[in-house]
């Protein structure tokens, strides 16, 4: 008889064991990038602009060539010119001529921090001292810093080959205007003047949000080796090792099969660790030496010269019936892209109006280049943005026409079969049910009584995407199962990869050992980014696993000669027709003898994935004489689809919402007016600490989602999004004030309640 | 002043590192965390912004808890100091160690061994920490990837792990 | 009439069809893309560079972003709509 799987819906999903790498993470064995260490290896340094905008006249490197231990010096002259290629990186494309220029600055300077010229030496004290006696002649240009005046015709232009491509057209000529609005979309359904023409209530307000950073607490680092046979090896942290040794072969114009990237454990990413810095300048230094380099970055360069998520302007309009039905939404965005292109300003125009029915819409948005580093996706790219903007307006839409604002959400709710503002049809989704979870909760239904006491709730969506992932997994005689995979493990994948091939496989997840390997040692996987991980290379591992019984059959029918049609794999064992049973310890062990290894493998490529919505409670207490915001209670429902490992889908709801507090709260670049960061160190960039933030409760939704096996959802970006629309919404029930420019900081919140008072 | 030596540019410090007392040449202007992650080859200390806002270089000197990017090496002649390195016995793991493991308090895992340092040093100084106790002895400790909660917890059941293992020792 | 495969035209691509919704009767992405060129001169141009979708630019075929680019199959009543590339953080 087969054991008695009924009891509970799976084995190993849905349960709490320790993760594999746990036991190294918690005693210091784990070896991040910045632990890496070859023999006769040096150590570099990167000289960085201190202008926001110039024009670089002349590098002279003489003086420090000449100083002692000073083994190599590279600039932009030693890379390879790359003219206005566009690639595909695995995930998002990139003009290799910005790419290039971004890792080091060719003519122009675009932003205080860009990096001008690099220098190796035999450590790293002397590698900075002469980084500082590399002389550069700027002609120094104004900074354009505002992304509305970036966008006037007259302003001044960054980019002298950028035009405006539009969404849907073909690109623009080259004897077009130079301009600073890379790209432009524009999204439309329905009869907008109609729907806005049946309204009875309309609301527009305009928003504005800061720059912030993505905040991983490991900065960014590189070792490289250039080999004698023009090989090149880098071990590094990135989210995506794959898409690390395309960037790298590309902007060094060698193939890309000569690069190989070894994956260190990464120090948090958050979207931040996708794009290049450091491997092709450590490449080109390590060419001219002859030796390994490590290059890591400091804390003030991490801000200033890598991407953080981009400051914004937007107009939300939306107008609704007496009774709460959402007729009309209009929405216009720009986002500052930073030096060069590539904001994530598609999806937040899809993502403004994702979490509703809005039968006439029209959304229209802007990529817009301004002399501040080069941003790169950030949780959810653009989505906390656009959430911020149009979560603040139905909830005073909800305080005008007197209506509870989940009523109202639940009203309008996307849910199966709404078509997006983008055009496409929604499946199968949870935010209903996540609407309805703070609904019941204990959370909502306790009044809160105190004077400056409020409380918010808001929505968010992220699409979640699928991509490319493979794995193998080997069987071993002793009955374990050995796991490659190519996926770096930011938060704990390791474990949710090798739990769903164990369900599979019907073993324990202790038996299965996951190894993230180089790039020369596994299929082609792309980034740890777009909450796809456990989903796609989930999906990976299933097949794998499959793979694996379908082979254990094979084996099973040769020991008991019969046909393998009449053999079944079943919870962990091999079934005969006379009902023989052999467990999978017990048919590993006969391996070697019934034809040896067995190999699964297993690809997936799911391109997309069903969307994750959350819905989120909060109450703050304003002290009115500081204007300072405390975070009394935090509740966060989210549609998770099923949580494979319980612990760690809570700890990304968690995380995404401590980040979402800092970004609502207190995180901005402040700006001076020659475009300088004023802030670059964590005492002035203030991310929220332990002691800013209460527990944060979790209620798993799960929405299994039909197009992964196990119904997994991507839990990791969508928690990002609701905290700083809820925060302000709390905010205007405690004081009566709506705060619309994050982060509504003690000063801004303080200008208001003046306003308010007087 | 013991512990240390001129010659070179370079001085000689001796220290103990986690119970092992051990000497080496440094310049003055080197770090106790520079010397322990290049020089002694402890890289479980790790380096997050090296002006002392992140705390992830946390080590314990002489019991106490510094940012170890914040000292120079030559301050720490003669001291003893203990990394993550020195938290396990042998192969055991200890309270702390094992309820942020099994409490999945680490994700990404950068700030874990800063984290776990700090907490030793609350646990040996208040060994039945409040919540509020420890939120305020931890906020010089940046974690990105937990929003806190699960660290919280691992150290209140730390506290309780400690304890127990005391009482069971006692009986 | 017989079902046929529907495409949603983009925006800014509406001044080329005229249309929001043109219908065709392709059998993949490729040869609805030739169809709409056929009728309305420069949305190859708009959607494709060196015979591929243009960077940037994800085709959804029933709500699913597909896989295969140009190649990917119409079925008779398939809703196809071009939107921007998505990635995340």
């Amino acid at each position: 008889m087969a054991p008695d799987v009924k009891q509970r819906k799976y084995q190993v999903i849905g349960t709490r064991p320790v993760r594999h790498d746990g036991v190294d993470k918690v005693t210091g064995r784990a070896k991040y990038g910045a632990d890496q260490r070859l023999a006769g290896m040096l150590e570099g340094a990167i000289l960085r602009s201190p202008h926001a905008h110039a024009r670089i006249r002349r590098i002279d490197t003489t003086q420090a060539q000449a100083m002692p231990g000073v083994r190599a010096i590279v600039t932009a002259a030693d890379f390879p010119e790359q003219g206005d290629r566009i690639v595909e990186l695995g995930e998002g494309m990139a003009n290799m001529r910005h790419l290039s220029a971004n890792v080091m600055a060719r003519e122009k300077v675009l932003y205080k921090g860009h990096a001008v010229a690099a220098v190796a030496a035999d450590n790293v004290h002397i590698a900075q001292a002469a980084a500082q006696r590399i002389h550069v002649e700027y002609e120094v240009l104004p900074a354009v810093t505002d992304v509305r005046a970036a966008m006037r015709e007259d302003s001044l232009i960054l980019n002298e080959e950028i035009r405006t491509q539009a969404f849907g057209s073909a690109p623009a000529s080259p004897d077009a205007k130079p301009t600073n609005i890379a790209k432009h979309f524009v999204f439309e359904l329905g009869d907008l003047a109609q729907g806005f023409g049946s309204a009875e209530v309309v609301i527009e307000r305009e928003f504005d949000t800061s720059t912030v950073h993505q905040g991983y607490i490991e900065p960014h680092n590189a070792t490289v080796s250039w080999n004698a046979d023009d090989r090149v090896t880098v071990w590094m942290s990135t989210q995506g090792s794959f898409t690390a040794r395309q960037q790298t072969a590309e902007l060094l114009q060698i193939p890309v099969s000569h690069v190989k990237v070894v994956p260190m454990e990464i120090g948090g990413g958050f979207g931040g660790k996708i794009s290049v810095y450091l491997p092709p300048v450590a490449a080109l230094l390590s060419k001219k030496t002859g030796r390994p380099v490590r290059l890591v970055m400091s804390r003030a360069d991490v801000f200033q010269g890598t991407g953080p998520t981009p400051g914004s302007h937007m107009r939300v309009k939306l107008g609704v019936k007496r009774d709460g039905t959402i007729v009309a939404g209009d929405a216009w965005i720009a986002f500052e892209a930073g030096a060069y292109t590539g904001s994530p300003i598609g999806p937040a125009c899809m993502c403004v109006f994702s979490c509703y029915n809005v039968p006439n819409a029209r959304v229209e948005g802007f990529d817009v280049c301004v002399n501040k580093p080069r941003t790169s996706a950030y949780r959810a790219p653009g989505s906390t943005h656009v959430a911020f903007a149009i979560e603040t307006v139905v909830d005073e839409i909800c305080s005008q026409i007197g209506m509870d604002p989940l009523t109202f959400r639940l009203k309008n709710a996307a849910r199966e079969g709404i078509r997006r503002v983008d055009g496409p049809v929604y499946g199968r989704v949870g935010l209903e049910e996540t609407l309805a979870a703070i609904q019941a909760s204990e959370h909502y239904r306790t009044p809160l009584p105190g004077k400056y006491q409020g409380r918010g709730v808001a929505s968010g969506f992220w699409f979640n995407v699928g991509l490319k992932s493979s794995v193998s997994a080997t069987v071993n005689f002793d009955g374990t199962v050995t796991l490659v995979e190519g996926s770096t493990d930011i938060g704990g994948t390791r474990t949710s990869i090798a739990m769903q091939l164990a369900e599979t496989l019907g073993i324990a997840v202790e038996d299965v050992t996951p190894t993230v390997v180089d790039t020369d040692s596994v299929g082609y996987t792309d980034v740890t980014g777009g909450s796809r991980v456990t989903f796609a290379t989930g999906i990976a591992a299933v097949e794998a696993a499959k793979d694996i019984q379908r082979q254990l059959v094979q084996r099973a029918a040769l020991l008991w000669n019969v046909d393998p049609s009449a053999v079944r794999y079943e919870a962990g064992s091999v079934w005969g027709p006379q009902q023989q049973c052999l467990r999978f310890k017990e048919l590993a062990a006969e391996l070697p003898t019934t034809g040896g290894p067995i190999i699964g493998r297993g690809t997936s490529s799911e391109a997309t994935q069903g969307g994750a919505f959350a819905t989120h409670c909060v109450d703050v207490e304003v002290d009115p004489d500081l204007a300072k915001v405390t975070i009394l209670r935090y509740t966060a429902a989210q549609d998770v689809g099923t949580a494979i490992h319980p612990s760690y889908v809570e700890g990304q709801l968690q995380g995404g919402v401590v980040q979402g507090i800092g970004w609502a709260l207190n995180e901005e670049y402040s700006y001076d007016d020659q475009g300088a960061m004023r802030n670059p160190t964590f005492l002035d960039y203030r991310m929220p600490t332990c002691y800013d933030v209460p527990m944060i409760d979790t209620i798993l939704v799960e929405v299994p989602d039909p197009q992964h096996p196990y119904g997994v959802r991507g839990v990791g970006e969508v928690p990002i999004c609701p905290p700083p629309a809820a925060i302000a919404n709390a905010i205007y029930q405690a004081v009566g004030v709506r705060m619309r420019h994050l982060p509504m900081s003690p000063p801004r919140l303080w200008a208001e309640l003046s306003k308010n008072s007087s | 002043m013991t512990g240390w030596g001129v010659g070179m540019g370079k001085r000689i410090v001796q220290i103990t590192v986690n119970g092992d007392t051990t000497e080496f040449l440094c310049e003055p202007r080197q770090t106790l965390l520079e010397v322990l992650r290049n020089t002694l080859e402890l890289t479980g200390t790790k380096e997050g912004c090296s002006n002392g806002n992140c705390g992830a270089c946390t080590v314990l000197m002489n019991g106490l808890p510094v940012v170890s990017c914040l000292v120079l090496a030559v301050e720490a002649a003669g001291a003893e100091v203990r990394t993550i390195e020195g938290v396990a016995r042998g192969s055991h793991l200890d309270e702390v160690q094992s309820a942020f493991l099994e409490g999945a308090a680490l994700q990404c895992g950068i700030c874990t061994p800063g984290f776990i340092m700090q907490a030793e040093a609350l646990l040996a100084r208040n060994p039945q920490p409040t919540e509020e106790e420890i939120r305020f002895y931890l906020a010089g400790n940046l974690c990105r990837c937990t929003g806190y909660d699960k660290i919280v917890r691992a150290v209140q059941r730390a506290a309780q792990l400690r304890q127990a293992a005391q009482q069971n020792g006692r009986s | 009439m017989a079902a046929m495969p529907r495409v949603y035209i983009p925006s800014t691509m509406r001044t080329l069809t005229g249309h929001d919704i043109v219908d065709v009767t392709a059998t993949n992405v490729r040869e609805a893309i030739d169809e709409l060129e056929q009728r309305f001169p420069g949305v190859k141009a708009a959607l494709c560079a060196q015979n591929r979708l243009m960077p940037g630019i994800s085709v959804v075929v029933d709500g699913r972003i597909g896989t295969l680019g140009l190649w990917q199959p119409l079925s008779e009543d398939a809703e196809v709509h071009f939107v921007p590339a998505l990635g995340g953080g």
